[in-house]
């Protein structure tokens, strides 16, 4: 049941109320139909999560395939199926929608807002998705498309993929495509009108920003590949010939918006990442955020150079050398904004005494395993390294690294840091910081493994290799690698189901953060906060907290009086015209219970 | 700060001295192995920037890190005011001369190892060889040369393996006939997407040395990628010509075998001549 909106400005009573009948739908049909922000995040990430189980195991099938040369553990159709659908899993299906998960859930308490601005469009992404997903694996069940992970044409194409599989395939890239565009939609919308007052756009935090940069980038990368997958869709089945060299069309028009859009989910994943660490690693280190308005421009600039750097991965293709030059040029640009934001973490953790939790050591692994990825990357961005390996393991393994650092060990990392705010409970740290390590080590043996064949020459997306070329010992350290991926995915997605209902409970404000979604409860109730407070910098939850030291200790109980009658009931913390005045309440001598911050005082004063 | 100032030269120099001498290791390890003027000078260039691009990265890491010592030794308040404005300035400053340097030096690169691909220095003029890729093999088509009686269809053509004169500039005229294909013998070229419907799609190259190198296909085409191998074989100028008489003669008594079987009608559905 979505709040009704509160009234801006002074004065005016604020009227907050959920619903004024007891629902009587089942449970589930009534997550499966809310407009919550909260409910659909909380969808969002626990449909990723399924999906990362899919999407290694596909990448575990594959790799034992690859264990030794010519080995005949599957059918080329069938690698080349997994080929097709695990790359599409791990980015689109559960990458993007763990973050997406996360941003909706996240963002609008981050900064102050009751709901989200377009409930029912929001609603509409994830259902959008979903059907994605659906259309996808469904093809499982007749004939997956065979066309590998971007269904290039002419391969693609009716005449050399003459099953129904391709379009399962497009149905999924064209629904999830529209799915990131709606939500963009509405959180810009959120983002843009319901922040609370005084939350102006230097005080929103790092997380929000990234959300905000997010947002931008997916809509505009989200109708690129909308387009591509439809003019596929009609030559494959409505005589089309936008990708048919005959007549007059181009293939190579199909690869470049194919790689702009999934060079902007690249950025995306990392961005989000980059939020995220930037929110434990400020969080964790008791300090105040380190030149914040950095870390925004940076995301933002890092979001905008890697998609124009489509072109890298089209090196070894017939385009003019000026072009090469251009995508060189801006993908090196982009480590500029990738070192001023690792400058500004090593600013934010320096000389602190940050605490151990699970979610640093994750967030840390992350910053780690990314800057590994992304100097492998900037290096094949040169183009001489770039025809010399493009193509190759090198680069395979260089993505993994990159993604799994910012997808996976980032993704824990936020879901160790927010999981409270989800559940109400802990996420385990014993298992969580074992799970952490397992994928950091997994995922940079499989990663230098795959270089170290790259090197020698194995190309991506082949079936098997041959006993002569010498490539038997980095296949099975890679394969390795993935196992001990999956294993340590495995253990966490166990501690996230088990955390869930079990786990230690977590009042709302667990880590002693500055920001303002630790201002509601574990988990919030629908309309988010009961009282939404002015901001007056860019940590209001410490603002508030040190008004609430501020009273508590400067309250003196009031002289008892004379004579008969019960003693006046003190007047609860926040009540108080200065602390109504402070926290913005409209009007200091109505309200009580709501005055003050829900269980704030308890958890944060400590 | 003096002393991280010196702490961090004398890191940048460590390293640089280390990755320096890893460079060239690395390189005479042989998992880079250039035996073509083009392969060669491509194979030092991206070895040198491959290191330079470590080197510069854990020296930026150890740049910052001192850099942000010195910062934070001011303590909060004055790290409030200093960790923004000038200090943001010159890291990204500094990170952006890095990047300058790296794209100038990769430009560079890219003009000596285009350069090499054109003609040789002894402009002669290239052997000009069809590649038609096909799923999943490569189909090379040599020029006919003097003296040789072969008629140009079916000309003098091999399946899989390239066969070339050493110390000749050679051009690969590729087109394919079906789907995107690649290709690409490291040791000699560099790679080359195979489009189709594309006419003017070519890659040079002079082989050093005499040998077999080995290639394959970069882009996915289908079940029988993975085979989609090729093989170059470079051997002396007199081997190669009559390297292309044998096969001209072979081909032609394949054909002419074939033709005997048509004519004698032990091919249903065949009639009349061989095109």
């Amino acid at each position: 049941m979505s709040a009704t909106p509160h009234l801006l400005g002074r004065g005016g009573p604020e009227i907050v109320t959920d619903s004024t009948e007891p629902d009587r739908r089942p449970g589930w049909l009534q997550v499966a139909t809310s407009t919550d922000h909260k409910a659909i995040g909380r969808m969002y990430i626990a449909t990723s999560l399924v999906f990362l189980a899919l999407a290694l195991t596909e990448l575990v099938l594959m790799r034992i395939q690859l264990l030794i040369p010519e080995f005949d553990f599957m059918r080329p159709e069938i690698f080349d199926r997994l080929l097709s659908i695990y790359p599409i899993t791990a980015t689109l299906l559960f990458a993007i929608p763990l973050l997406v998960g996360l941003i909706s859930f996240v963002a609008p308490l981050q900064v102050g807002a009751r709901g989200v601005a377009l409930p029912r469009l929001h609603q509409l992404s994830f259902w959008l998705y979903l059907a994605g997903a659906i259309a996808l694996y469904a093809t499982l069940l007749w004939s997956p498309s065979e066309a590998g992970m971007e269904a290039l044409p002419p391969l693609s194409n009716r005449l050399f993929s003459p099953n129904d599989g391709v379009d399962g395939w497009i149905f999924c890239v064209g629904l999830c495509s529209a799915a990131f565009a709606t939500f963009s939609i509405s959180m810009l919308a959120t983002l843009g009108n319901l922040r609370a007052p005084g939350m102006v756009w230097r005080r929103v935090p790092a997380f929000s920003w990234a959300s905000r940069v997010i947002s931008v980038l997916l809509l505009v990368i989200s109708p690129v590949m909308l387009a591509a997958v439809t003019m596929l869709f009609i030559d494959r089945n409505f005589g089309g010939v936008f990708f048919d060299p005959g007549e007059g069309g181009a293939p190579v028009l199909y690869e470049h918006l194919a790689w702009f859009f999934f060079s902007g989910i690249y950025a995306a994943i990392l961005v989000g990442a980059f939020g995220a660490i930037s929110e434990i690693l400020g969080t964790f280190s008791r300090q105040p955020p380190f030149a914040p308005r950095t870390v925004a421009a940076s995301m933002a600039a890092f979001a905008a150079l890697v998609p124009l750097a489509w072109m890298q991965n089209m090196y070894s293709g017939d385009i003019p050398i000026g072009f090469l030059y251009f995508t060189m040029l801006v993908a090196l640009a982009a480590a500029v904004p990738f070192g001023m934001l690792l400058f500004n973490w090593i600013g934010t953790v320096r000389g602190a005494k940050v605490r151990r939790k699970a979610a640093v050591k994750l967030a840390s692994a992350s910053v780690v395993l990314i800057t590994i990825g992304l100097a492998g990357e900037l290096a094949q961005a040169i183009i001489p390294v770039g025809w010399r390996f493009g193509n190759t393991m090198v680069a395979w393994g260089d993505t993994h690294i990159t993604l799994i650092g910012g997808a996976l060990l980032g993704g824990f990392a936020a879901l160790h840091y927010w999981f409270p705010k989800i559940s109400g409970r802990y996420l385990g740290e014993g298992l969580g910081t074992v799970a952490g390590g397992a994928i950091a080590v997994g995922a940079l043996l499989m990663g230098v493994s795959a270089w170290l064949a790259g090197f020698q020459g194995m190309a991506v997306d082949v079936y098997e290799y041959y006993d002569d070329e010498g490539l038997l010992l980095w296949n099975i350290l890679t394969t390795l690698g993935a196992v001990i991926l999956a294993g340590g995915t495995v253990a966490g997605l166990v501690n996230a189901a088990s955390s869930y209902n079990g786990g230690t409970s977590a009042g709302p404000d667990p880590w002693g953060a500055g920001t303002l979604e630790w201002f509601a409860a574990s988990p919030p109730p629908p309309h988010n906060f009961d009282l939404v407070p002015d901001v007056r910098s860019a940590e209001p939850l410490a603002d508030i907290r040190d008004a609430v030291r501020e009273r508590s200790t400067d309250w003196t109980p009031p002289p008892a009086r004379s004579g008969g009658g019960d003693p006046p009931e003190p007047e609860p913390v926040g009540a108080s015209a200065s602390a109504g005045a402070e926290l913005g309440s409209p009007s200091g001598s109505d309200t009580d219970a709501t005055g003050s911050p829900p269980g704030g005082e308890e958890g944060s004063v400590a | 700060m003096p002393g991280s100032r010196r702490a961090l030269v004398c890191g940048s120099a460590l390293v640089a001295a280390v990755a320096s001498a890893l460079g060239p290791a690395v390189a005479s390890a042989g998992l880079f192995s250039p035996d073509s003027p083009a392969s060669s000078s491509a194979t030092e260039i991206t070895t040198t920037i491959v290191v330079a691009v470590v080197v510069v990265t854990l020296a930026a890491l150890g740049a910052i890190v001192a850099f942000v010592g010195a910062v934070r030794a001011g303590g909060t308040e004055e790290r409030r005011t200093r960790g923004t404005g000038s200090i943001q300035t010159k890291v990204a400053g500094g990170l952006g001369a890095a990047a300058l340097a790296l794209f100038i030096l990769g430009v560079v690169a890219t003009e000596a190892v285009r350069s090499t691909d054109e003609a040789d220095a002894s402009g002669a003029t290239p052997l000009e060889i069809e590649t038609s890729a096909q799923q999943w093999i490569y189909r090379y088509q040599y020029p006919i040369p003097e003296g040789v009686d072969i008629a140009p269809k079916p000309g003098v053509f091999s399946y899989y393996e390239l066969v070339v004169p050493v110390e000749t500039p050679i051009t690969l005229r590729v087109n394919s006939i079906d789907v995107l294909h690649n290709w690409a013998v490291p040791a000699l070229a560099q790679q080359i997407d195979i489009n189709p419907g594309e006419v003017d799609g070519e890659v040079s190259f002079v082989a050093d040395a005499e040998g077999v190198y080995e290639g394959r296909s970069h882009k996915f085409s289908g079940p029988g990628y993975a085979s989609m191998r090729t093989r170059v074989r470079v051997v002396g100028q007199e081997e190669y010509t009559d390297w292309v008489e044998q096969q001209a003669a072979e081909i032609q008594e394949a054909n002419a075998a074939v033709q005997e079987r048509i004519d004698e009608g032990e091919i249903p559905g065949i009639s009349g001549g061989l095109k």
